[in-house]
């Protein structure tokens, strides 16, 4: 099955995630969502002792992830990119 | 009718059951029923004057535009008839016809409107227009309950002149609700018609803004919650020969490895009891309700809707069962004879224990809480007992009865101990016990309330204990709960938005409008992107500071402080402030508004992610070529071939639940005049023959939200 968007080059002008218009690659929403996940993972590490990928898996698991948080680290895992690689917009 | 060298006096009446209820209490056997159309009116003679008593139907008339046509800046209204302003309100004109009738034959005028601003406004215009001029010779009885007791002695004490400042305040408030509501409204709407559409009807308020605003900002802040790990370690252990729930001291443990550390080296460990603490808990009665308290009780208690809630109590008014529920007060003045009442409760099976266990203590006076009203005590029974009750009022009746019962019982009494247990590795646990000394008002707050109890096993310092099994609990921070209707109500009164009568209000107004949904409030697409760009382009109005400001400027005038004329000026510059502010922006606003509208309509076609790819989403599309209707997957270009049929009748709307069968989304399908029913948009789906049939049955779903 193939995907709707190829994450590494998202459609110009449209939010990989959520397919708004936006000036990068994401949405606002999203990117300000990307940059908290990317900011908590420092503590995840820490605490719970896990890498970006099982991070990222149990954020978007979590039933206390806000929906926007759940859509970007879903987003981020599918699209396999690496912690430090997120595009700021 | 008798025409003689009598009096003829006009008493206004707000509805038309406290019409009934006042003209009985003043009357008694002489009154005499009659209608105008359908407006009844009550007449009766009392001290030497021929009284008549007619109701209203609430408000009868309303800010509106002066002169016809559809323009922006607006700050030319009047004060019209309320069936020439509003469709709905086509059944007012009989009522003013009557009352202008019934005014023509009367020499003296009494306003009998509930006593608060919007009461005062309502009895002021009816006297302005309807009765022509007639304010200037109306009087005004006040009145916190329509009890006989009440009203005869609210007729024998009224006041000689109308409460102007009441209603100017009332007058003021609506005139201010109306400038902003038009201009601000049409600012949106002409700067969005640029853009060569037209379509939402988008509306912003001037007390309706700030609380989107803040809903919106709740809303952010929990999508955006980022869940972090912690563990507490808690233990079950043996000492003074019981065992006992316990909890590390310090609370919580911030990392994973530690906490399985102190769990395993804990388990089984021998302990010894280091501390031994024992305090007395007073928990003192509560206050009698003010309306808001009412409100986020009933809601804890019984679920209901602070505007249901309202609705209720206001009926149990108007049934002379409690006292006027609109109000702030939270206090009860020794002008109301809680005795009376109370031995009226105690004519009631029910309550009779209850009442006479207070009136044999000699306590007869309840405790108060800090907040008043000038118009209003707090709301409590008039001791009237029902002699038939609805289900929903019967259980907000037995709330305000039991909530006055509670606040002249004796302080509650709880013993509070903790046990600490000491390890020889240093780790601390602690139990926590409860025991009840004296349940106090309690007793008569029941169900509604009730003291938990834990109780723990006689030790002392130096007993010998054993932490049975310790383990770390893996637990995440949690996002900041959602607004309820009750708990945004307690925020606007917080922020001093709206008034006590108004707040049930804004909240409806927002959820008709599709800026707010659910129980547990969460705001749609469309009420984020009204909030982002009133923010944007006018920060004044989203902003709780002004709303606040122009709102204590309102009762100022209420109180004399303030000329009215004074204050709306100032609200229209302020208003005009934020249009001016917006105009060279008018495209941007046009093209933000045009992209709120695309992703609403994108909302509403969008019904769930795709079961096949599992990466594109079920949209609703048209055919280019028959211009039916059908459910398809964007995921198209590459390759995801998914499409299905839908009804072509009826409004369609994803109902964010999917089926249990097969897990495609449901849809809701409104036809017109028919109940909406739900389907499983998949046409191979087991549940499937339903839709076909049109039964409204989509077999089973889950995820029902
Ligand atoms: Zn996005
Ligand atoms: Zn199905």
């Amino acid at each position: 099955m193939g995907r709707s968007r190829d994450p590494g080059s998202p459609a110009m002008g449209a939010c990989a995630v959520c397919g708004s218009p936006s000036g990068g690659s994401l949405c606002a929403r999203h990117a300000k969502a990307a940059r908290k996940i990317e900011a908590h993972f420092a503590t995840w590490r820490e605490r719970a002792g896990v890498e970006w990928e099982e991070y990222l898996r149990r954020v978007s698991e979590n039933d206390l992830s806000g929906a926007w948080i759940k859509e970007t680290a879903e987003y981020l895992l599918r699209s396999g990119m690496r912690f430090g690689q997120i595009s700021k917009p | 009718m008798r025409r003689g060298s009598l009096e003829r006096q006009l008493i206004i009446c707000e509805k038309p059951s406290a019409a009934e209820k006042i003209a009985f209490a003043l009357g008694g056997a002489g009154v005499r029923r009659s209608r105008r159309g359908k407006v009844p009116v009550y007449r009766f003679e009392l001290e030497g004057k021929e009284v008549t008593v007619v109701p209203s139907i609430g408000h009868l008339y309303a800010a509106a535009q002066q002169g016809p046509g559809w323009s922006f800046p607006m700050f030319s209204l009047v004060w019209a008839p309320i069936h020439e302003v509003e469709r709905r309100a086509s059944g007012s004109r009989a009522w003013i016809r009557a009352i202008s009738d019934l005014a023509a034959q009367a020499d003296s005028f009494v306003s009998a409107c509930d006593l608060d601003t919007e009461g005062s406004l309502i009895a002021y215009m009816i006297l302005l227009h309807a009765c022509r001029g007639a304010d200037s010779r109306a009087r005004r009885m006040r009145f916190s309950t329509l009890t006989r007791q009440d009203l005869q002695a609210a007729y024998a004490g009224m006041t000689s002149t109308l409460d102007y400042g009441a209603a100017e305040a009332g007058k003021a408030r609506h005139e201010l609700d109306w400038i902003f509501g038009v201009n601000v409204s049409r600012a949106l709407m002409d700067s969005y018609s640029r853009t060569g559409s037209s379509f939402e009807v988008l509306s912003a308020g001037r007390v309706q803004s700030p609380v989107l605003y803040a809903l919106a900002k709740r809303e952010a802040a929990i999508r955006l919650h980022l869940p972090d790990p912690f563990w507490l370690i808690g233990a079950e252990a043996e000492v003074g020969g019981g065992i006992v729930q316990a909890r590390l001291r310090g609370g919580k443990v911030l990392s994973k490895r530690e906490g399985e550390e102190i769990a395993s080296r804990c388990s089984g460990a021998k302990a010894v009891v280091s501390r031994i603490t024992e305090r007395e808990v007073v928990i003192p009665p509560p206050f009698p309700f003010d309306l808001g308290t009412l409100q986020s009780e009933a809601s804890r208690i019984f679920g209901f809707h602070p505007s249901r809630t309202q609705k209720i109590a206001e009926k149990l008014y108007l049934e002379a069962l409690i006292s006027y529920p609109r109000t702030a007060s939270q206090k009860i003045p020794p002008s109301i004879n809680c005795v009376q009442i109370l031995r009226g409760l105690a004519g009631s099976d029910y309550y009779r224990e209850m009442a006479e266990e207070i009136l044999a203590s000699g306590r007869t006076r309840p405790r108060e809480g800090k907040k008043s009203d000038p118009a209003h005590p707090a709301i409590h029974p008039t001791g009237a007992l029902p002699r038939s009750i609805g289900r929903d009022e019967g259980k907000v009746y037995d709330l305000v009865v039991k909530r006055f019962l509670a606040a002249f019982g004796e302080a509650a009494v709880q013993a509070q101990a903790t046990i600490e247990l000491e390890c020889s590795s240093g780790d601390v646990f602690v139990a926590d016990g409860k025991a009840t000394k004296e349940d106090g008002w309690t007793r008569f707050y029941k169900p509604y309330a009730f003291l938990k109890e834990a109780l723990l096993p006689k030790a002392s310092v130096g007993d010998g204990a054993k932490i049975l099994t310790a383990w770390a609990e893996g637990r995440f921070t949690a996002p900041p709960p959602r607004f309820t209707a009750s708990s945004a109500i307690r925020f606007m009164e917080r922020n001093g938005l709206g008034t006590k009568s108004t707040r049930a209000e804004v909240l409806d107004t927002l959820y008709r409008r599709g800026y707010i949904d659910g129980w547990k409030i969460s705001v749609t697409e469309l009420g984020f992107g009204v909030t982002r760009i009133l923010k944007k382009f006018f920060p004044d109005l989203v902003s709780i500071e002004l709303t606040r400001r122009l709102e204590e400027e309102i009762e100022g005038i209420g109180s004399g402080e303030r000329r009215a004329t004074e204050v709306v000026l100032k609200g229209i510059d302020l208003a005009k402030g934020v249009c001016e502010k917006m105009i060279d922006k008018y495209e941007e606003v046009g093209d933000e508004l045009s992209k709120v509208v695309r992703k609403l309509r994108e909302e509403r076609r969008t019904l769930g992610p795709c079961p096949e790819c599992k990466s594109g989403m079920l949209i609703i599309t048209h055919s280019r070529k028959s211009g039916k209707r059908f459910v398809g997957c964007n995921n198209y270009k590459n390759g995801c071939r998914v499409t299905m049929p839908l009804p072509q009748r009826g409004r369609i709307t994803p109902s964010k639940s999917t089926c249990k069968v097969c897990g495609y989304p449901i849809i809701e399908v409104r036809g017109f005049g028919k109940r909406p029913w739900r389907l499983c948009v998949n046409n191979r789906c087991g549940s499937k023959g339903s839709w076909q049939r049109g039964s409204g049955k989509a077999g089973s779903e889950d995820g029902a939200e």
